[in-house]
């Protein structure tokens, strides 16, 4: 019975349909719906076809989440140059970077991206940005006098940084190899409604 | 605590140091040399607590922009595998990603 409980309780602790509110909610709640999703996910790719069905639904039932994880990489990439540079400081140099990140992204995109593959390309953006953070961080404390430990802290989070941008490339590579068909996603200026053609 | 006073009277300065695992304790003295020795060192405390705190900043502030990207880097992943399955593919041990067999495209 316990059992069956949790099992149930696995397959649906949300409605798909509210799952991009839950992760919207974002903290512990986002975790918690990931988690979820993520479970429901590897069922499916195990062969559980009522988790496929699953899949399938949420898949084009969550534009929200789309918007969502826009968001979330915009305030990201913000902050990220709010650490490099300071708030509101190095106005020049900021603008500079912003334009090559630009740059970066419509080279990435090509002519006529995916709304997956836009997804992707902001995340090999940003991972690069924080590769570029990572850096020059480690490069700014090793000219201070720093002790080990906090060096290699920050050897460590450079490394992880890289890793991270290489799994993005990868995954971008792994998309467009595949060739997977779009849903199309049309997020609206200021993300304040989305429509999803199936 | 490294004043210690002594029941015939004075104060003695003293500090413990750790040497092959053990604690001992050294007896600086008394007097204005004593106190000029405690000044010392407690500028050498203040200043590694300074850099003590400096560097719990540091690390807060790496483990808050590093949580961002996180975030939206597991989002990002988990559309992508929404994606991949939902277009009947899966991933081969965890490596490449292959089609399943005759499983339509979504």
């Amino acid at each position: 019975m316990a059992k069956k409980l949790t099992e149930s309780r696995n397959l649906a602790p949300v409605a798909p349909w509210d799952v991009a509110a839950e992760v919207d909610a974002g903290g512990e709640r986002r975790r918690e719906v990931m988690g979820w999703l993520n479970s429901v996910i590897d069922r499916a790719e195990a062969g559980d076809r009522e988790a496929l069905k699953t899949v399938r639904q949420a898949y084009t039932d969550l534009p929200q989440l789309w918007s969502t994880t826009d968001v979330l990489r915009t305030n990201a990439e913000r902050s990220m140059l709010d650490g490099m540079l300071g708030t509101d400081k190095q106005l020049f140099t900021r603008a500079t970077i912003e334009h090559q990140l630009e740059t970066m992204r419509s080279d990435l995109r090509g002519e006529a991206p995916t709304p997956l593959e836009r997804l992707l390309v902001d995340r090999i953006v940003l991972c690069w940005l924080e590769c570029q953070q990572a850096d020059l961080t480690l490069a700014q404390r090793m000219n201070q006098n720093t002790t080990l430990a906090q060096g290699e802290y920050h050897q460590r989070r450079a490394e992880r940084a890289e890793k991270r941008l290489f799994r993005a490339i990868t995954a971008l590579a792994t998309v467009r190899r595949l060739g997977i068909p779009a849903v199309q996603v049309n997020v609206a200026e200021e993300i304040k409604q989305v429509n999803v053609v199936g | 605590m490294a004043w210690e006073t002594r029941a015939r009277g004075g104060r003695y300065y003293t500090r413990s140091i750790r040497r092959h695992g053990r604690v001992y304790r050294e007896y600086i003295g008394t007097g204005p040399v004593a106190e000029l020795a405690a000044q010392l060192e407690a500028a050498e405390r203040a200043q590694r607590q300074e850099e003590r705190l400096a560097l719990a900043r540091d690390r807060q502030a790496a483990e808050q922009l590093e949580g961002f990207v996180d975030e939206v880097d597991s989002l990002v992943a988990t559309l992508t595998r929404l994606a991949l399955v939902s277009a009947g593919f899966h991933q081969h041990h965890r490596g490449a990603w292959r089609k399943r067999r005759g499983q339509e495209a979504h």
